[in-house]
C-alpha cells in the first residue's frame, strides 16, 4: 500500500462508515447493537493502525509530507476546485489522535448506550463527526477544511440535541448552532479574502516551504485581515473570547460524546486552525497579538468560572476552554510544536476527565479515603492576592461567566428580534413567536404541567 | 427449626421498626420510579452530571433528579413487601400493635406478613385483618431446567418458576 492510499483510508474509512450506517437506517433495516459497536470497533482500530504506519513510514524515509491529489472537485469558469489531501507535521498527529479518541470513546459508548433508543443514532453521528474531523486535519485547501468544518458542527449539535423528547437539549442545541453559524462567517470571509488577494485557497499556494518553517507571501494588511477573520472562527469553534457561553450548554449530550467533541477534538479545531496558519499569523504582528489577548483573556475567564461552577460538566469544560486559552497564547508567541504538543496530551487527559465525570462522587470517595481527608481547597491564592470588594465581584463574575448570558440576551438577542418584529410587521397576520431566545425556568414548566 | 429461646417482644418489635420502613421505602422507590420514570424517577441516566457533590441534574441546567433511573426499575420488578414471619399469628399481631409505626404498615397495606407456624411449617397470611391458611396451590408454579431458559429472550418482567435440573418446561 502506497503512502497516498494509507491517507485515503485514514480520511474515507469513517466517511463510508457513515454511509453504510446511514444507508442502513434509511432503508430501515434493524443493525443490532453488536454489529455496530464492532463495526465501529474495527474501523477505528483500523485507522488507527494505518496513522501509526503512515506515521512510521513518513519518519523513518524522512518523508515530511504526503500528498493527495483526488482531482478537481467542480470548475467554475477557469477556475477549479482541487480535492487535495495531505498530511505533514500537524495534521497526522491529529489525524492519528482523532482516530484513537473516537475508537476509545466508541467502545466505551458500545455499553453507556446500550438499549439507548437512539443507541444507532449515536454512532452514526459519530462516524460523520470523525470523517468531518480527518476532512478538517487533512484538508490541503481552506474550500475543503470549510466542507470538514461544517460536518463537525452539524454533528455536534445534533448530539446535544440527542435527547429530542426533551425541550433544553433542543433549546441549547439551536443556541450552539447559531454561534457555530456566527463563527462560520469569519470561515468563509476569510477564505473569500485568500481567493481574492492570491486567487486561490490551497495551502501549497500560500504557504511555502514545509510546516512549521513556512512563509507567505501574502502582505502584512492581508496576513491581517486573512487572520484576524480566522481567528474569529477558531474562536467560535474553540470556544475563546466572545464565543465561550455556548460550551456549557453543549453538555446536555451523552458524556461520551461531550468526552470527544468538548474534551478533545472538535474544541481544537480552532487552535488547529491557527497553528495550519501560523506563516499568516507571524507575518503580522497584530493579528498575532490578537491571538494572545483572545486567549489570555479566554485563560482567566475560564479558570474563574471553572473554579465556582457547581457541577461536573461544566466544571470540566470551563478547564478545558483554559487549556485552549493557553494553547492560543503558545501559537501567538509563535511556538506551533509546544502548542501541538500541549493539544495532544490536553485531549487524551479531557478525554479521561469527561469519561469519569459520572463516577465523580465515587472518585473523590476514593481519593479521599487515599490521601487520608479532604485534598487541599486551590485557588486559595486569590485570597491573599485580591481585596475584599474585587473578590466579591471576581465571584460573582465567574458565577455568572461573565455575564455571558446577559450580553448576548442584550446585544444580539434583542435587536435581532426587535429586527425580525419590524420586518414581520410588513406582512400581516404572521404570527410571530414571542420568546426567539427562550429559557425554560422551573416555573415555566411548572405552569405548562399546570395546563 | 426451632428458637433455643423466643425473644422477648421488645426485641421484635425494634428490629421491625428498622426493616418494615427501609424495606417499604426500598420498594416504593422503585414502585413509584417505575410508574412514572421521568417524573418521579429519574429518567435514563445518560445526560446525567454531577452537581455540588450532592446529586444529579439533566445536562447543562435542571432540577436536581431524585428517585431511579430507567437502567435500574427495567431489571426490578415493583412489588410489595412480603414479611415470612416464624412465630406464631397471634404473637406477630401483638408485637406489630404494640408499636404505632409498625401497625400503621401493616394495616395500611404498605406491607405485607405471613405467619409460618414454627412447629408445622404451615403459613398463615394476614389479609385485612383476617389470618388466611396459604395451601400453595393458589398459583400454578412455571419451571424450567435453568434460570436462562426462563428469561431467554424476554425483557419483560416474568413470574415465579421452579428450577428443575434435567427436566423440560
Amino acid at each position: 500500500m502506497t503512502l497516498e492510499q494509507l491517507l485515503l483510508l485514514i480520511v474515507a474509512a469513517p466517511g463510508f462508515s457513515f454511509l453504510l450506517l446511514g444507508t442502513a437506517w434509511l432503508l430501515g433495516i434493524p443493525l443490532r447493537e453488536r454489529i455496530t459497536a464492532s463495526f465501529t470497533k474495527f474501523v477505528f482500530l483500523l485507522t488507527t493502525v494505518a496513522s501509526a504506519v503512515l506515521g512510521r513510514q513518513m519518519f523513518s524515509s524522512g518523508i515530511a509530507e504526503v500528498s493527495l491529489n483526488g482531482g478537481p472537485w467542480f470548475q467554475a469558469g477557469a477556475y477549479s476546485f482541487q480535492l487535495d489531501l495531505v498530511a505533514d507535521e500537524l495534521s497526522l498527529p491529529l489525524m492519528g489522535l482523532t482516530a484513537l479518541l473516537v475508537g476509545i470513546v466508541g467502545t466505551f459508548s458500545v455499553h453507556y448506550m446500550h438499549r439507548e433508543s437512539g443507541f444507532q443514532r449515536f454512532f452514526l453521528l459519530l462516524h460523520l463527526f470523525a470523517f468531518g474531523s480527518m476532512l478538517i486535519f487533512s484538508a490541503a485547501s481552506f474550500d475543503l477544511l470549510i466542507g470538514g468544518w461544517e460536518l463537525v458542527g452539524i454533528s455536534s449539535t445534533l448530539l446535544i440535541a440527542f435527547f429530542q423528547a426533551r425541550r433544553e437539549p433542543v433549546v441549547s442545541s439551536m443556541h450552539v448552532f447559531s454561534v457555530y453559524r456566527i463563527g462560520d462567517v469569519g470561515l468563509l470571509l476569510g477564505v473569500f479574502a485568500l481567493h481574492y488577494m492570491i486567487g486561490t485557497a490551497e495551502s501549497r499556494e500560500i504557504f511555502h516551504g514545509i510546516w512549521p518553517l513556512q512563509n507567505t507571501n501574502l502582505t502584512v494588511t492581508g496576513a491581517t485581515v486573512t487572520a484576524l477573520l480566522f481567528l474569529f472562527a477558531a474562536a467560535a469553534k474553540s470556544s475563546q473570547v466572545p464565543f465561550f457561553g455556548w460550551l456549557p450548554r453543549a453538555m446536555e449530550g451523552p458524556t461520551p460524546s461531550s468526552a470527544i467533541f468538548y474534551g478533545s477534538i472538535s474544541i481544537h479545531a480552532g487552535a488547529y486552525l491557527l497553528l495550519r496558519i501560523e506563516p499568516i499569523l507571524i507575518a503580522s504582528p497584530i493579528a498575532s497579538a490578537a491571538v494572545i489577548g483572545v486567549g489570555l483573556l479566554s485563560t482567566l475567564l475560564g479558570t474563574l468560572a471553572h473554579r465556582v461552577a457547581a457541577d461536573a460538566k461544566t466544571a470540566i469544560a470551563y478547564a478545558a476552554m483554559t487549556q485552549v486559552g493557553i494553547i492560543f497564547v503558545e501559537i501567538g508567541l509563535g511556538f506551533p510544536r509546544l502548542a501541538l504538543a500541549h493539544i495532544l496530551g490536553h485531549a487524551v487527559v479531557r478525554t479521561l476527565q469527561f469519561l469519569r465525570a459520572p463516577s465523580m462522587l465515587h472518585d473523590y470517595h476514593r481519593v479521599h479515603a487515599a490521601a487520608g481527608g479532604h485534598l487541599g481547597v486551590t485557588g486559595a491564592f486569590y485570597n491573599h492576592v485580591l481585596p475584599e470588594s474585587v473578590r466579591t465581584w471576581a465571584y460573582r463574575f465567574a458565577l455568572d461567566r461573565g455575564f455571558y448570558d446577559a450580553f448576548v440576551q442584550r446585544m444580539a438577542a434583542n435587536p435581532v428580534m426587535a429586527l425580525s418584529l419590524w420586518l414581520g410587521s410588513f406582512e400581516p397576520g404572521t404570527e410571530i413567536p414571542q420568546t426567539m431566545y427562550p429559557r425554560v425556568t422551573s416555573a415555566d414548566a411548572l405552569k405548562e404541567t399546570k395546563a | 427449626m426451632t428458637w433455643p429461646r423466643t425473644p422477648p417482644i421488645r426485641a421484635s418489635q425494634d428490629c421491625w421498626a428498622r426493616w418494615f420502613p427501609v424495606c417499604a421505602g426500598i420498594s416504593l422507590e422503585y414502585y413509584f420510579s417505575f410508574i412514572d420514570n421521568e417524573g418521579y424517577g429519574c429518567g435514563t441516566k445518560l445526560p446525567h452530571n454531577v452537581t455540588g457533590l450532592v446529586g444529579v441534574m439533566n445536562g447543562y441546567e435542571s432540577d436536581l433528579r431524585t428517585g431511579l433511573s430507567q437502567q435500574m426499575v427495567e431489571i426490578h420488578e415493583p412489588v410489595r413487601n412480603l414479611f415470612v414471619i416464624e412465630s406464631t399469628p397471634d404473637r406477630i399481631l401483638k408485637t406489630i400493635r404494640s408499636n404505632a409505626l409498625n401497625w400503621e404498615f401493616l394495616e395500611k397495606r404498605w406491607i405485607r406478613v405471613a405467619a409460618m407456624s414454627p412447629a408445622t411449617g404451615a403459613m398463615q397470611i394476614y389479609r385485612d385483618g383476617v389470618w388466611e391458611p396459604v395451601s400453595g396451590d393458589d398459583e400454578i408454579l412455571g419451571s424450567a431446567a435453568s434460570s436462562t431458559e426462563w428469561y431467554e429472550g424476554h425483557r419483560e418482567h416474568l413470574g415465579m418458576a421452579r428450577i428443575q435440573m434435567g427436566v423440560q418446561a
